[in-house]
């Protein structure tokens, strides 16, 4: 990762009521290890719970993971929910999505999908050159 | 970007990794040495005979065949109904229903939280209308029904319908989950069960009430699907598994006060299990698996019976283990998988869809998936005998080591399983497992075929159809709840549901008859739920977002 003021700071959630939360889990220890701030909300968040906990938390990135199928909708809710907040920073999502889907989550404001059985380090590369959005 | 072998060279001349799958290291060769120490008669013995390593029954498949019985369950129970059908046309010779997350977590598709998740992972299945559609024309005394779900207001809805259609309970076949503490495994919201005695008692009562009310339905089914797919080990699973049981028997027992012996208990337990890809290993896990619960039995609780002894279990192919990269090589991963449970001797399998990565099965992964096993069964020959791997030196010595470890864990986690369930270490325990695995795959160290090794560009590889929700369905569905919010008589309902808050009050009664009466009087799932946790104190809604009906 290239030198920062400090480091980037994501936010992890699971939107909806799935519970499924392995990947999400592992990868919050595995960006922490690589030197990134890390808040992991859990499952059952919602849109608005996403959106409040990053200006809370003045989060840098979010990343959202999907197992159930709602990827679509719990994403497109959130991405407004935090333009409605003021907040200009990047969405990321994972997990179950079939690859047809990632044109509509990017339609819908995602900035990058990487579903289950994406490289890590392809993961980390990415947000190191997202690096730490303007104004933050 | 370009796509990295990242792989180590030395894994493309020879093989590499000398471990199974779980990491138990082994030799290159077994022989006759390696047993040497093991008796034939008190440690392996025949098929059918104690304690059982070869197989609970003397010929095995001969006899019976396992089950195929693939898991279904989505959008809508009219949908669900359908997707039977088609399975049982597809050759499924048993079912298995899965409730959708609000289903599965106690709260009804109308609940706020629930919004987007109504027919997700599962059927919507809130009452005992839901259930009137979702097993339309499908005879209940005349097949086995799985019911993958730990709530007793679900099972209470089931049997009110079964015996408003004419079915006698006492004929109903099937599994009914139940086990509450798998429940807290699979990571659902774990205020559903807070104080724990909310599940402690649904668990408990809904076994001994079905014991004369519905003797066929296998009650207890330990082999939460937290354990392998979080991370466990093949060992792991068995030893939390048999900890669990062991827990569940002895609060039945508890509550029987003295009107019950084990002998009536155990044999209502039909354990669920995950199955992985390393052949050996899976065949062996069972094989462990069948001489601990064997010894268990007769060293913990005193019997020697052939129904308590005798472990029961039902396969379900490893989701964790399969890919989203190049999802075709899923069905060599499940054909693997399938087979290590019929060389493992269960008796009964649910085969994925190989898109299970990207979605729900579609038509077409589904008929693959019974495909799967009718191609084992009839064409592979490995059913016309029992424990076909008995007797090899790398299957006995394994077998025996797999057995050494579980009984170790069991031994660690004698006392405080449940503990360390309620609390969430073992979950803890379990996530180190998963990341230590991730970074083998990422570090090139465990070969994963398309994934670390043989991987092909994002252009090449093309995804088949997935499998869409019907939101029209799932309408129709929301639709069916108000109606029957609508027209039920909510004098008589909301007798039932304060029936069940004096009977979780009183802790000498059985919580199970009350559900019952709710469920006839259409009460729903969120409702009788929402009343046994008042009982105990606690909010009607784990979510405090609506407020109690009544």
């Amino acid at each position: 990762m290239t030198a920062q003021a400090r480091p980037v700071k994501i936010l992890l959630a699971k939107c909806g009521m799935d519970g499924h939360d392995r990947g999400i889990v592992m990868l919050s220890q595995w960006f922490r290890n690589a030197g990134m701030e890390v808040v992991y909300l859990g499952p059952y968040q919602t849109p608005k719970s996403v959106a409040r906990a990053a200006m809370q938390e003045d989060a840098d990135m979010v990343g959202l993971s999907f197992l159930s199928g709602g990827h679509i909708q719990h994403a497109s809710k959130t991405v407004a929910a935090l333009k409605e907040a003021g907040l200009n920073i990047p969405v990321l999502v994972g997990g179950i999505i079939p690859k047809v889907d990632i044109p509509a989550l990017q339609a819908a404001g995602v900035d990058r999908v990487f579903p289950a059985g994406s490289a890590i380090e392809e993961i980390l590369q990415h947000i190191a050159a997202l690096g730490i959005p303007q104004g933050n | 970007m370009e796509d990295k072998q990242t792989l180590d060279d030395k894994f493309f001349a020879s093989a590499s990794r000398h471990q199974t799958w779980c990491d138990i290291p082994v030799n290159a060769k077994y022989t006759a040495e390696d047993i040497g120490h093991l008796d034939y008669q008190s440690d392996i013995a025949d098929p059918g005979a104690f304690p059982y390593t070869r197989g609970i029954f003397p010929e095995m498949y001969r006899s019976r065949l396992w089950t195929m019985r693939n898991l279904t369950g989505f959008d809508s129970p009219r949908l669900t109904n359908q997707r039977m059908k088609l399975q049982m046309a597809e050759g499924a010779t048993a079912l298995n229903l899965i409730g959708d997350i609000p289903a599965q977590t106690g709260i009804d598709s109308d609940h706020p939280m629930a919004e987007g998740d109504v027919g997700v992972e599962g059927v919507p299945l809130c009452s005992v209308q839901d259930w009137q559609i979702c097993m339309q024309g499908i005879d209940m005394e005349n097949i086995s029904l799985n019911f993958s779900n730990y709530i007793s207001p679900l099972l209470a809805a089931m049997i009110a319908y079964a015996e408003e259609k004419g079915y006698d309970p006492k004929k109903l076949r099937g599994t009914f989950l139940n086990d509450t503490l798998a429940f807290l495994l699979t990571k659902y919201y774990p205020k559903m069960m807070e104080p724990f005695d909310v599940g402690r008692r649904m668990t408990v009562d809904t076994v001994l009430h079905c014991l004369d009310y519905a003797p066929r339905i296998y009650t207890l089914s330990t082999g939460p699907e937290g354990l392998r797919e979080h991370g466990a080990t093949a060992m792991q699973e068995i030893a939390f598994d048999f900890s669990i049981a062991r827990y569940w028997f002895k609060e039945i027992l508890k509550k029987g006060q003295g009107r019950v012996h084990i002998d009536q208990i155990a044999p209502k337990m039909g354990f669920t299990s995950r199955v992985g890809v390393d052949l050996f290993e899976e065949a062996c896990k069972y094989r462990a698996a069948r001489r601990v619960w064997a010894k268990m039995l007769r060293d913990d609780f005193g019997t020697e019976d052939r129904r308590s002894c005798t472990y029961k279990v039902y396969a379900l192919t490893m989701g964790s283990q399969l890919q989203g990269k190049q999802v075709q090589n899923n069905i060599i991963r499940e054909t693997l998988q399938t087979l290590a449970a019929v060389l493992g001797g269960v008796q009964g399998i649910h085969t994925m869809g190989y898109d299970e990565p990207l979605c729900l099965p579609t038509e077409e992964s589904l008929r693959l998936a019974f495909r799967t096993q009718q191609i084992i069964c009839y064409e592979s020959g490995v059913v016309n005998v029992a424990d076909p791997l008995g007797g090899s030196y790398y299957v006995e010595w394994l077998t025996d080591k797999m057995e050494q470890e579980m009984t170790q864990i069991m031994n660690d986690y004698k006392e405080t399983i449940a503990d360390k369930v309620v609390s969430g270490e073992l979950v803890d325990e379990l996530r180190a497992n998963a990341y230590k695995f991730q970074k083998e795959v990422e570090e090139g160290r465990r070969p994963i075929v398309g994934v670390n090794c043989f991987t092909i560009s994002e252009e090449q590889d093309r995804q088949a159809e997935v499998h869409r929700a019907d939101d029209g369905a799932v309408a129709e569905h929301l639709q069916n709840l108000k109606d029957l919010k609508r027209t039920r008589d909510t004098a008589c309902t909301a007798a039932c549901v304060e029936a069940i808050i004096r009977a979780v009050e009183d802790p000498a009664a059985n919580i199970f008859p009350a559900l019952l009466d709710a469920a006839r009087a259409r009460a729903t799932v969120g409702e009788m739920m929402g009343a046994i946790r008042m009982g105990y104190g606690a909010a009607y809604d784990p979510f405090e977002m609506i407020e109690y009906p009544f």
